[in-house]
């Protein structure tokens, strides 16, 4: 190598006239074929800077996260129990031809494909408090879309009261789903007015890229004020039906997650507190704020109704 | 020789950790600590268990000291808790008394302190056979830590299990001991 370098050039060591004179023309073709590979990229699911505008409204300003906090810390039973184990196992998740089916009591039912999700709608970053039923949180500036979007254009019938949500099942590759933890596949689901509140985000991305396998890629729901399990991960179905659909927590044990399943101090865990949070990258925890802060946005959705009652 | 062993063997395990939390990237460390000092508890108990009833392994590791080791673990275990809460008296006292797995975690605790004040050899001497008898209580720390554990557990149980499993078969086989 070295002596390669302060060889003297000899006559064929000399760039080709040609070559030189167009130099900037050949680096500006081959950085227009490398945007190409990335592009391509994207649909093996690499990582990949995804366009997006900054939201002002709806974002916090508290300090974010660490990507590698956000990534080796994560709740996502089909990829192990363990905090780690999503992180450990996340190329057990396989996402090529990812196909999400936006169907039940719709006029016009869609089906996006993986390259829809990061394009068909224009994407916001949204900077969210994320509170765990196992009283954990997180600052996330998450990527994505209002679900208003796809529900402006499904166009749901006035039948449709809630939306149900469902995730991948994939009993041979991902190793949380071997064993029946969980009854396979994840379910979730909001009432529409929830799911139409400006709050509700479906996220593609992660600190500006595509997001994670182990964060719920390539798609996954986002509702701040709600604990974070009923923001279901690697969607495939969305359904608009009339009665109130099964959240798969609910249905494991319905006398400790609750449906609605909101952000509330007041309406403790049946086995522990929901007082306060163990903010990640903290050391003492911190009081929780009743729907995690967002009771200016969605207080109004819950009027009438005892939040005791409907935890 | 024994404790040497013994506390090679405390100071490996309380390295470990620190070791780890400096290696690796933990995003929580001070849960992975309370996670870390429980498990350690359970696990010397075992061995103090083991020891009575393999006299061989008593050439290894000494029990008392096993057993205080124990109690080291689960102290710095509350006092992490107690740390993450900022000392607030007012609120300890609202959570050890409105969440059972505490309450159960207090009262074992508790329970422990006596045998550790009576360790020495002089209180054994003084105590007697009252000793052994207050000593049994080991029993009942096993199984109201077990509970502890039990009540936090959302759905992946196979620690406690295997816990389960072995204290049981570690309390069966003093029955046999005996006749």
């Amino acid at each position: 190598m070295i002596n390669k370098k302060y060889s003297i050039e000899s006559e064929n060591n000399i760039t080709d006239e040609y070559l030189f004179l167009n130099r900037r023309k050949i680096i500006k073709g081959a950085l227009a074929s490398s945007v190409l590979i990335n592009s391509r990229s994207l649909l093996s699911n690499e990582s990949k800077n995804l366009p997006f505008t900054k939201d002002l409204d709806y974002s916090t300003n508290e300090k974010t996260n660490s990507f590698k906090q956000i990534t080796s810390y994560n709740n996502f039973y089909e990829l192990g129990a363990g905090k780690r184990d999503p992180m450990l196992n996340s190329s057990k998740l396989q996402t090529n031809n990812w196909k999400v089916r936006v169907d039940g009591l719709v006029e016009n039912p869609i089906t996006l494909d993986l390259n829809d999700l990061t394009s068909k709608y224009s994407l916001e970053e949204r900077i969210y408090r994320l509170r765990c039923v196992e009283a954990w949180s997180m600052v996330v500036p998450w990527i994505g879309f209002e679900m208003n979007k796809i529900i402006k254009e499904v166009k749901p019938l006035s039948k449709a009261k809630y939306v149900s949500f469902e995730s991948i099942l994939d009993t041979v590759n991902l190793p949380g789903q071997k064993r029946k933890t969980l009854n396979w596949p994840y379910k979730e689901g909001l009432r529409i007015d929830e799911a139409a509140n400006p709050l509700t985000i479906l996220s593609v991305g992660l600190y500006g890229r595509v997001l994670p396998n182990q964060n719920g890629s390539p798609i996954r729901l986002i509702v701040p004020w709600k604990y974070g399990f009923k923001s279901i991960k690697s969607i495939v179905r969305i359904s608009f039906v009339e009665q109130e659909p099964i959240s798969t927590w609910n249905e494991e044990s319905p006398n400790e997650y609750g449906f609605y399943s909101n952000v509330n101090p007041n309406v403790d865990h049946p086995r522990w507190s929901q007082k306060k949070e163990r903010r990640i990258g903290e050391f003492k925890k911190r009081d929780t704020e009743i729907f995690n802060g967002y009771a200016k946005h969605v207080s109004n959705l819950y009027s009438n109704m005892d939040l005791k009652k409907f935890f | 020789m024994n404790r040497i062993i013994t506390f090679s063997l405390f100071s490996v395990s309380l390295i470990a950790p620190i070791i780890f939390l400096y290696s690796s990237f933990v995003a929580s460390p001070l849960e992975y600590l309370i996670h870390y000092t429980g498990h350690s508890a359970l696990v010397a108990l075992v061995l103090v268990l083991l020891c009575s009833r393999l006299n061989t392994l008593n050439k290894y590791f000494d029990r008392k000291y096993i057993g205080l080791i124990a109690f080291i673990f689960i102290s710095i275990h509350v006092l992490v808790y107690f740390y993450e809460l900022d000392f607030d008296i007012k609120y300890l006292i609202l959570e050890a008394t409105s969440l059972l797995y505490l309450t159960i975690g207090y009262i074992a605790y508790i329970l422990f302190l006596p045998l550790v004040f009576t360790s020495n050899e002089a209180s054994k001497i003084y105590l007697k056979s009252y000793w052994f008898l207050l000593h049994k209580l080991i029993y009942i720390i096993i199984i109201l830590s077990l509970l502890h554990y039990y009540f936090i557990i959302k759905v992946d149980a196979i620690w406690l299990w295997l816990y389960i499993i072995t204290f049981t078969i570690l309390f069966m086989s003093v029955k046999k001991y005996k006749k």
